[in-house]
């Protein structure tokens, strides 16, 4: 019966603890860190390049500004014509 | 009787702190003296009327609002410049103003790098300002004006006074938030627009919409709302998924900040949800509440793993703090009186408990330079005081009966049995199970933090190392809170019963059904419309 207990039922604490500390220390880096942080860190950094790649359209070109705007007068009044 | 005090004392407990960071920014930068003393007093007397408010509270309504102030502020959208406190708010605004006198106490000789006290103190005083307002605020542009200006004092007290990491975790901290915040303002709009109160129209109006309960809203705007406003609120807990801007923002910020972070900025959040996002739009909390409840419960259960796996002691308390902050919210989401009792206690307890963790930590990296786990070891031998302090919280911290985080911990974990608002019975009793077994990982965290921070003998590195154990600042800065929280721990209805009506009546009313805990029978909601009264009664018979 000691036995038992020194080896089988001991063990079975001893290894829940250890478990709970491997699974703590899987969770932290894999699904925290990189998981819920790195959708954190990839939405930031999506941002910022998306800033790089549309300041690219920022040509100087005036003929290129005024077709965006014409294109912008269209969308937004087929918008109204649509919800009104 | 209307007295003088009545109409001044949230108004003076609100911009006092602000007077004093004024006068703060005039004092020469040389004149560092005389920069802590504006600093302390202006706190201690900010506290003094906190005091004084509290002793002539009358508690026999804690669920009126009481030291009312009422003027028109932005005519053109009807707002107003409405204060008051009820027996939600006395509790966080006596907590707010306690735990940042002894912050300017402790930062007193403690002053982090690039030191500048001047700045560092008008920081603390503009926070107050911030803390406070949110707390006594009635009105919901009144409210997000507060909400906003807490933001700024603390990054730039991460990013300017922080550790390495600073410029990344203050701006994280500060877009998050912000991000919260902004949907939160959607919704603030949309109520305004969209409710329409009787007799009085489009409104900011707290206490006007908490009585309106979303009338003429359908189901489905009103769970729109309440997602914008669950979004501002739930980063601010934070809960589960939104949390990662508190590790970093804790880890990196100084010593003061990460306390009040933890003891006052949190609740922030939990309040939101009991104060404005429940009472105003009851019908989507019921729809939103088992989500509430599963999110809250992940975060228990998360954190403590998260808690397992760190390596720094101060990133430690700070996930042991999403945690505990899932138990609050998990009492918020069962939507009984019981429940949001315990939530309010919960806030409280957390806010002392892990904020004086917050102040060991400080401590320790002050002497050890490190707060690095696997660094330390032997506290008790090198300073045997702080060491004591540090196992004393870190058994508050764990719900040990007797001192107050039990308060917090244990009824929220029991209102789970019998929810309120038609919730299912049998998910939320899946929810207690899995909170009951966060409880037995937060006391593993917390004892294996222990061990390795206060036991065995110290580290050949400090062996001969000079550690100061607790000196006079620390010991002014810390007995308060070691007394409070043996206080509440034994008279746990130094907050209950200030509580109790003021949850019955303007959170839980709407959801009171036969299964609610009973709350006292003769208990008479003012201003409520009848509705809300006779569910109160129908709650106090049982």
């Amino acid at each position: 019966m000691y036995w038992v207990n020194q080896n089988i039922i001991d063990n079975v604490l001893n290894y829940t603890g250890k478990g709970a500390q491997a699974v703590g220390r899987f969770t932290y880096l894999y699904i925290d860190q990189k998981g819920v942080d790195g959708l954190v860190n990839g939405i930031a950094t999506l941002t910022g390049d998306s800033g790089g790649e549309v300041r690219k359209i920022q040509t100087g070109r005036l003929q290129f500004y005024a077709l965006m705007l014409v294109v912008a007068v269209v969308l937004f009044a087929g918008a109204l014509w649509i919800f009104t | 009787m209307h007295t003088w005090f009545d109409s001044w004392a949230l108004t003076l407990v609100v911009f006092i702190p602000a007077i004093g960071a004024v006068i703060t920014m005039l004092i020469p930068r040389e004149e560092e003296s005389a920069i802590k003393w504006t600093a302390l007093l202006t706190t201690l007397a900010t506290l003094g009327v906190t005091i004084a408010t509290v002793a002539k509270f009358d508690y026999a309504k804690t669920s009126t609002l009481q030291f009312s102030v009422d003027k028109n502020w932005i005519d053109v959208i009807n707002s107003h410049y409405h204060v008051a406190v009820d027996g939600i708010s006395l509790p966080m605004l006596a907590l707010s103003s306690f735990i940042t006198v002894l912050c300017v106490i402790y930062s007193w000789n403690h002053f982090p790098e690039p030191h500048n006290p001047k700045a560092f103190l008008a920081l603390i005083l503009v926070l107050e300002v911030g803390m406070n307002g949110t707390f006594v605020a009635q009105d919901l542009i009144l409210f997000f004006v507060f909400f906003e200006i807490v933001l700024l004092p603390m990054f730039f007290m991460i990013g300017v006074w922080g550790g390495p990491n600073r410029e990344y975790a203050s701006i994280k901290f500060f877009l998050f938030t912000l991000f919260g915040s902004a949907l939160m303002l959607l919704s603030f709009l949309a109520l305004y627009f969209k409710v329409n109160v009787p007799g009085v129209g489009h409104t900011f109006d707290m206490v006007l919409l908490s009585h309106a309960h979303g009338a003429g809203l359908v189901h489905g705007t009103q769970l729109l709302i309440f997602g914008g406003l669950f979004i501002g609120f739930a980063i601010k807990v934070p809960m589960f998924p939104f949390h990662t801007w508190l590790p970093d923002a804790h880890t990196e910020a100084p010593t003061v900040g990460s306390v009040l972070l933890a003891a006052i900025l949190l609740k922030l959040g939990t309040y939101g949800f009991i104060r404005i996002a429940l009472p105003i739009l009851p019908e989507a909390a019921k729809s939103w509440a088992p989500w509430i409840g599963l999110l809250a419960v992940i975060g228990i259960i998360y954190g403590a793993l998260g808690c397992l796996a760190q390596k720094d002691m101060k990133r430690l308390i700070a996930f042991s703090s999403v945690a505990h902050m899932g138990f609050v919210m998990l009492g918020i989401a069962t939507l009984t009186t019981f429940g949001i009792n315990a939530a309010i206690f919960g806030m409280v307890a957390h806010g002392l408990i892990t904020g004086m963790l917050f102040f060991i930590a400080g401590s320790v990296q002050h002497n050890y330079g490190t707060r690095e786990l696997s660094r330390l070891g032997g506290l008790l031998k090198s300073a045997p005081k702080m060491g004591w302090i540090l196992g004393f919280c870190a058994m508050a911290s764990l719900g040990l009966p007797g001192l107050a985080g039990f308060w917090g911990e244990f009824p929220a974990v029991l209102s789970t049995f019998n929810p309120g608002g038609n919730l299912s019975q049998p998910l939320f009793r899946t929810y207690m199970v899995v909170a009951a077994i966060g409880t037995v990982l937060a006391a593993g965290y917390l004892l294996w933090m222990l061990q390795k921070v206060a036991f065995g003998v110290p580290k050949p590195e400090f062996a001969d190392a000079h550690i100061h154990d607790v000196n006079s600042f620390e010991w002014t800065a810390w007995v308060p809170i070691l007394v409070l929280i043996v206080a509440l721990g034994v008279f746990p209805n130094l907050i209950f019963r200030v509580t109790d009506d003021a949850v019955s009546c303007q959170t839980a009313a709407p959801f009171a059904s036969k299964t609610t805990v009973p709350i006292s029978p003769s208990l008479k909601c003012p201003g409520a419309p009848i509705a809300a009264q006779t569910a109160a009664k129908v709650t106090g018979g049982g």
